[in-house]
């Protein structure tokens, strides 16, 4: 694991939506291999599972052989069936011994974000893959000509709704020369989450590409928000930035417009610096497109005195539009 | 009798003996229980056998200095295994002489027991208070017991203001005195009972059980040794609720929707505390029929999920029961059982519910009954009750009682095997062709589906129904959906093992029990085959089905009896013919399903029966030279 402590912060924060991946793959994987060791158990071997099933209690009152006849515990499969589980667990096992790494991958030199995300879910789309035959060889309705393929790795595109809705989260180590946030977007559905931790100079803004209503989109350089990013329902796209980098949050759960959804703590302000393939232009572009979204729909005057700072967030807006009220009412004094 | 001892006395005299009873006995609220588990969870741990039998008044605050409001605990102590509270107390501590009263007046003391009492009633302003005592002490003088006053709250008040709140602990260190106890297991147990209580009160504590100890010392003659035994294998102590809820935890049980009842409470109790650590919730419902409908829809969604109550609880839930059956939805009910009918005695023991757990269900219910015979099998019935009640698609009964429910026993410590935890929950598709109630023909099992499982939609009726769960009134789908229902039963009880005899495989009487007696009962066996009685015993864990073979066995004696805390009429009471005497429970259950001429001997004292009743009951059934 990268020594990068905002790799930590970020698997952190996703702990439990891995937590939850993880037990469905162990979950498959325990039945799997119960199954296959049904399949080649003897009497006496299925007569001690039996007893060991039934507890101490039962020890001298139920003839522990008699249960096991009377209950097998699986269905017999044939050589096709079993073939493809054993393949099956092969998967969920490698997936289940990758524990935090599964979730975890890194954009080396010459490759695209994109491409990295693709390849690590791919991993995972594999594991769908493999609980599926599970449930098929279990209930005696695999086919092999209709389901070999599920073992292949299958990128996110060819995930199904139930597969998107249990994406397993994803933190992607990323050179901000190559935070293509146009990328991030293939795979903002379902329950997706990634976490991009970014090293070196980054353009500033980058991620206020993937705004769209029902995304929830975070840029920050301390993991402020990341809590809230794990426990949203749908898809979720962060990025840990350097100092320096516009700071904000997109909560889709927060309200109907933009300006409510969108609250942003800090925004910098140009000349910027052209990073890799970004533009000094196109950086601007961003953070003006930040702003604009962010920007209340009504004109709030500023409040006597003020130092003319742009009306960003909703909670100021809300501020503003009050102080105004209080003065063209008359009353003195902030709210 | 000696007053308030204050002299050096004779060096002690020491009493080596295989066994002893203590009792301490006070009005609610002074401590004498936590007195006693302190005192039964210390000699455990040295290595003495011990049963425990909490004594607690019917009344939640009975009023102060009457015998009826007797509150305390009874530890048998001994050198092996202890199974049962024994005959009679060998030493009590009592805080006031009523409470002594009450003891002495159910037979519960021997006649040479010897009693250490607070004196200060003695002393009292009140006359008709010193008027009781001298009365009370006149009516002990009956027997030919020991009596030692003893100034407790005026030793007590060197130490704290309220004597009341402390003298638990002089007693207890009186009690580590005379049997020779480890005080510095005493202090940690005293530091574990006051854990969640300040410094300040457990060495506050500790002050007063060593002022206790030294006072024995000084002035107590006696000195009791019960050799002690370190187990080889470790060992777990605590009572019968206490191991019903770890065994539910170690089942892999996650809900325990319950309503409170004594003496059942205190499983929930323990599992409020512990349970969400591995997963589980209590769930405390609104009342009893609440929350056995709660267990049953999350068992019908796929948790694994108990009840449990006691007698009244029972009958509410009645209803709710037979949908169970009917749905064959999964669920385990612990019954707690307390004396009856109706309210009854709440905190007093009995073995009354049993054919209200067999037959209380409208319609044709058919379920598994099964009981516990001792605290360690309190623990471990919870995870062959949870495999069988989803094996079954059924209800699954466990018929506990007061007497385990509050007993306090050593044991070893369960070896906890993943196998007794649940599956993954399985959410594959359905297989084609699979109904909601795929009976098998001969043996009336289907594969239970559980909801969400692609294909296996189906509507859950407590209505008559075919086998996809479509309400049917017809009457050939009835006749075959309660044939399925019942041949369950059948089926299990094919899988059961014949039930083994304790004593010889034949002779003139076999005594037949069930839950928490099995210690009594075989305790009393061995005593009357010393005397050379021809007796043996049979324990019954399986009430439905019944365990197979009993007809072969009942065969094998000139006379079958069963011994249950159930009332039965006696046959030479007035008006008690053949034909209309009332028999016990199990003995009617056994007649039924034998029709062998299964006698009975029952009593309903509200505590646990005594060995020593039972050899009575089985010399007057086999007199010596055998049964004819």
């Amino acid at each position: 694991m990268p020594s990068d402590p905002r790799v930590a912060q970020a698997l952190s924060a996703l702990a439990q939506p891995i937590a939850e991946f993880r037990a469905a793959v162990q979950g498959a994987l325990a039945q799997a291999d119960a199954f296959m060791a049904a399949q080649t158990a003897d009497a006496a071997t299925l007569a001690s599972h039996a007893a060991a099933q039934l507890g101490v209690f039962a020890k001298s009152h139920v003839d522990p052989a008699k249960f096991a006849a009377m209950f097998p515990t699986v269905a017999t499969a044939d050589k096709e069936s079993q073939k493809a589980l054993e393949k099956a667990a092969t998967i969920l096992r490698r997936v289940a011994a990758q524990g935090e790494d599964m979730a975890l991958a890194t954009v080396s030199d010459g490759r695209k974000l994109g491409a990295t995300i693709d390849t690590a879910l791919a991993g995972a789309g594999q594991a769908f893959g493999a609980i599926i035959i599970t449930e098929l060889v279990r209930g005696s309705r695999y086919k092999k000509a209709e389901h070999e393929k599920l073992l292949d790795p299958t990128e996110f595109r060819a995930w199904n709704n139930a597969e998107r809705r249990f994406a397993p989260p994803l933190v992607v180590v990323v050179n901000g020369a190559d935070l293509h946030a146009g990328a991030l977007l293939d795979f903002a559905d379902g329950r997706e989450k990634i976490v991009l931790v970014v090293e070196g100079a980054a353009p500033p803004a980058a991620l206020v590409r993937c705004i769209t209503p029902g995304t929830f989109v975070l840029q920050t350089v301390d993991g402020t928000g990341l809590d809230r990013l794990a426990g949203y329902e749908g898809p979720a796209i962060a990025a840990l930035l350097p100092e320096g980098a516009a700071t904000f949050m997109h909560d889709p759960t927060a309200g109907k417009e933009p300006w409510q959804r969108l609250t942003v703590p800090f925004l910098p302000s140009a000349p910027f610096k052209a990073v890799g393939g970004f533009s000094a232009w196109q950086m601007e572009q961003d953070v003006k497109m930040l702003a604009d979204l962010a920007r209340t729909p009504f004109a709030v005057p500023a409040a006597p005195g003020a130092k003319g700072a742009p009306a960003l967030g909703a909670g100021e807006a809300v501020d503003r539009i009050a102080s105004w009220l209080l003065e063209t009412s008359g009353i003195k004094g902030t709210a | 009798m000696s007053a308030s001892a204050t002299a050096a006395p004779a060096p002690p005299k020491v009493l080596r003996v295989p066994e002893h009873t203590v009792e301490i006995v006070s009005d609610s609220g002074e401590g004498a229980q936590k007195c006693g588990q302190i005192f039964a969870a210390v000699s455990a741990k040295m290595g003495n056998g011990v049963w425990t039998v909490e004594l607690i008044p019917a009344e939640i605050q009975p009023p102060p200095r009457v015998p009826e409001g007797a509150s305390g605990n009874r530890i048998r102590v001994g050198e092996n295994a202890v199974t049962n509270w024994g005959d009679r107390t060998d030493l009590v501590i009592a805080f006031n002489e009523q409470v002594l009263l009450a003891r002495h007046r159910v037979d519960a003391l021997a006649d040479d027991a010897l009693l250490l009492i607070e004196d200060k009633w003695a002393r009292s302003e009140d006359p008709d208070i010193v008027a009781q005592w001298e009365a009370a002490l006149k009516e002990l003088s009956s027997k030919h017991y020991r009596i030692i006053p003893v100034a407790m709250e005026d030793e007590c008040l060197t130490i704290v203001d309220n004597p009341r709140k402390g003298k638990n602990m002089f007693a207890l260190g009186m009690l580590a005195r005379i049997y020779g106890r480890d005080m510095e297991l005493i202090k940690a147990q005293i530091a574990y009972a006051f854990r969640k209580k300040s410094e300040e009160v457990y060495t506050q504590n500790v002050a007063l059980l060593e002022l206790g100890f030294h006072w024995a010392e000084d002035n107590i003659d006696i000195r009791v040794e019960i050799p002690t035994h370190a187990s080889d294998k470790p060992l777990v102590v605590m009572n019968g609720n206490e191991a019903i809820a770890m065994g539910s935890i170690a089942s892999g049980m996650e809900l325990c929707a319950m309503y409170p009842i004594t003496p059942a409470t205190s499983v929930s109790h323990l599992l409020s505390e512990v349970f969400e650590r591995f997963g589980g919730i209590v769930h405390q419902a609104e009342d009893e029929i609440a929350a056995v409908g709660v267990a049953i829809g999350a068992s019908y969604a796929g948790k694994v999920a108990f009840t449990i109550t006691s007698g009244p609880g029972m009958a509410l839930k009645t209803e709710f029961l037979g949908l169970a059956v009917m749905t064959e939805t999964p669920l385990v009910l612990v019954n707690v059982q307390r004396g009856g009918p109706s309210t009854g005695l709440p905190t007093k023991v009995e073995q009354s519910d049993m054919l209200a757990a067999l037959y209380g269900q409208t319609g044709d219910s058919p379920h598994i009954v099964m009981a516990p015979a001792t605290i360690e099998e309190c623990f471990h019935i919870m995870i062959t009750a949870r495999r069988l009640a989803e094996t079954f698609r059924t209800l699954v009964m466990v018929l506990s009682d007061a007497n385990l429910a509050t007993g306090v026993s050593p044991y070893p410590t369960p070896t906890l095997d993943e196998a007794w935890q649940a599956a993954p929950l399985d959410l594959a598709p359905v297989k084609e062709g699979q109904k909601a109630y795929g009976w098998n023909k001969e043996t009336g099992l289907s594969e239970r589906i559980i909801p969400g499982r692609p294909g296996g939609m189906f509507t859950l009726t407590g209505l008559a129904h075919d086998d996809r769960s479509k309400v049917a009134y017809s009457s050939d789908i009835h006749q075959h959906s309660s044939a399925m229902r019942s041949r369950k039963m059948a089926v299990l009880q094919s899988l059961l093992v014949p039930p083994t005899v304790y004593g010889d495989a034949s002779g003139d009487l076999l005594v037949v029990g069930w839950g928490s007696t099995k210690g009594a009962i075989e305790e009393a066996v061995d005593r009357a085959r010393k005397e050379g009685l021809k007796v043996s015993s049979l324990h019954l864990r399986f009430l439905s089905p019944l365990e197979p073979g009993l007809k072969d066995i009942f065969k094998r004696f000139k006379k079958v009896m069963t011994v249950e805390i159930n009332y039965s009429d006696e046959p030479d009471d007035p008006y008690i013919t053949e034909e209309n005497r009332r028999r016990g429970q199990l003995s009617i259950l056994l007649r039924n399903a034998t029709l062998v001429d299964v006698d009975c001997w029952g009593r309903v004292p509200g505590e646990p029966l005594r060995p020593m009743s039972i050899v009575e009951a089985i010399r007057g059934r086999v007199p010596r030279g055998g049964a004819k």
